[in-house]
């Protein structure tokens, strides 16, 4: 007698398992685009300075509210950077001065890595309070050294 | 019946954990180093390297020895690494985005090492020391040559001024030590991390639980008798590439972790001493090539990197010269391989030897340690 399945129930074996491996694929596809969304960081930089064109004056003394994290005091001309991790931020401030809003939302989108954030502007109920903002790196005069072929590089070990 | 403890016995059983327990209590006091110092020290290098040693446990039980081809999976770990720091995921989802993209190149990598090893059984270690310098190879070409060419890099403040290839060290600021913080907790001056802690509880039940699965009691079988195992009808060679896929994909986690607590990351060559390193901290936790416990691994560790922290120390105080006792640990860590490999083939000789002789009286001692040791 052999051990081997018959025809049909080979194939029913072989569906099932391409099922299983399609669904572990799926899952870790679905995962890694969760761990994406949410992980994805972006550096906020907040401005309370006047504007260029005199439209919002910066605030003497303002607290800022950045989702749960510690809030901010900032003083005129200051400018802050915090960390953020995922797309949709709240920002809320806390002012006597006068504000046309105290709380705003926004969302960055996945390409954007660093966000420049106007609180006078905000604060008079401008939509576009913030803006990406982009870090042109200075290409070096001289090259790094390369690791050569002979020695890539030390052996140092790393504990 | 209780027996006797013998001393000798034990001495013989554990001798270079017996050996480096001397050296650190020798060491210790002359590096005039504090307590808190130094325990501080070793808890948080048991949460950074204890996960690596453990990506040990897994081959030894099916026979293939050390898996110094570890070094793979700790090279699939910094490459996920390298994108979420390209693509900035912070905190422990980088972490967990690192996992993500190393573990199917883990698993790549791993299926290679396996049947490659399965090609060279009886002399699986230094056939996966070789495998880990020519990966090495394969790495710096991809790392060094098609990221930021090839490979498609976001960013510039982690590629070469010249437009591609990876810097020599990158900057883990965006994930460095965001497991080891995620649940810090303060006690009687220490500082304990946890969260690491519970992914180390988590991996050894895991490990408890694998060895009682139809799975695990194959690779133990196999790790005894390899031709009883075949005769039986296991499958030796799967089984053997399992071992070795599992212990890669867990060299990668460990890699990850071990390079989070460090918050930065020497691009080419962090992973080269990894298998050593692992290696050196289970043989001096008093395991062998054919046996592998829990205990050995958190043995080792402490005392591996007991040694670590104080001989630097004692070398300045004795010779005004850290550098020595640099020389000193380096010399030990090596020695504790060599001897461990030289006494795991002394004692199947002599088991041999124990075995013939109480065949030929046809007596078998059962105090005697005769077969495979």
């Amino acid at each position: 007698m052999s051990d081997k399945p018959k025809n049909g129930n080979g194939a029913a074996v072989r569906t099932r398992r391409f099922v299983v491996r399609a669904a572990i694929v799926a899952v870790y596809l679905a995962l890694s685009v969760f761990v994406f969304l949410n992980g994805r960081g972006h550096t906020l930089l907040i401005d309370n300075k006047t504007l260029p064109d005199g439209g919002a004056q910066a605030f003497r003394r303002v607290k800022v509210f950045i989702d749960g994290q510690d809030p901010l005091e900032m003083y005129a001309r200051d400018r802050e950077l915090v960390k953020l991790t995922g797309q949709t931020h709240r920002v809320r401030i806390e002012t006597q001065e006068g504000a046309t809003r105290l709380e705003a939302s926004f969302r960055i989108d996945l390409k954007t890595d660093m966000v420049l954030l106007s609180i006078p502007k905000m604060a008079a109920g401008a939509d576009d309070f913030w803006e990406p903002f982009v870090v042109v790196y200075e290409k070096q005069s001289r090259d790094e050294e390369l690791p050569s072929l002979d020695d890539p590089v030390l052996l140092e070990p790393t504990l | 019946m209780t027996k006797k403890f013998d001393f000798k016995r034990f001495v013989d059983d554990n001798v270079v954990v017996v050996i480096f327990l001397v050296l650190t209590a020798i060491a210790t006091p002359i590096s005039g180093l504090s307590a808190n110092y130094i325990l501080q020290d070793i808890f948080t290098r048991i949460g950074r390297n204890s996960f690596l040693v453990f990506s040990l446990i897994l081959p030894i039980m099916a026979g293939m020895g050390i898996n110094f081809g570890m070094v793979l999976g700790a090279m699939a770990g910094q490459l996920g690494l390298i994108w979420a720091v390209d693509w900035n995921i912070s905190g422990v989802w980088g972490l967990g985005f690192g996992v993500l993209i190393g573990l199917p190149i883990a698993i790549g990598l791993g299926i290679v090492c396996g049947s490659v090893l399965n090609r060279a059984k009886g002399r699986e270690m230094a056939t996966g020391y070789i495998l880990g310098f020519f990966m090495d190879g394969v790495y710096q070409f991809v790392v060094l040559y098609l990221m930021g060419a090839i490979i498609p890099m976001r960013s510039a403040a982690l590629t070469l001024s010249r437009g591609y290839g990876v810097r020599n060290t990158v900057n883990l600021d965006s994930v460095r030590q965001s497991l080891d913080k995620l649940l810090m907790v303060k006690a009687f001056g220490l500082n304990f991390p946890i969260a690491t802690y519970l992914v180390i509880a988590l991996l050894c039940v895991f490990i408890i639980w694998f060895r009682k699965t139809k799975l695990g009691q194959d690779m133990r079988a196999i790790g005894q008798d390899q031709p009883v195992s075949n005769a039986s009808g296991i499958p030796v060679e799967k089984t053997r590439i399992i071992a070795i896929v599992m212990s890669t994909v867990l060299a990668m986690i460990g890699q990850i972790i071990f390079l989070q607590n460090m918050g930065n990351m020497a691009t080419y060559n962090a992973h080269r001493q990894t298998g050593f390193f692992a290696a050196a901290a289970i043989l001096v936790g008093g395991a062998s090539v054919t046996k592998a416990t829990i205990p050995n691994v958190f043995v080792g560790v402490v005392l591996l990197h007991l040694m670590y922290i104080v001989m630097p120390r004692a070398g300045a105080q004795l010779f005004g010269s850290a550098q020595i006792g640099e020389y000193f640990r380096d010399a030990f860590s090596y020695g504790a391989i060599a001897l461990a490999l030289v006494l795991h083939a002394w004692r199947k000789r002599r088991g041999v030897a124990i075995d013939r002789a109480g065949m030929r009286q046809n007596t078998v001692d059962p105090d005697a340690k005769g077969g495979v040791v």
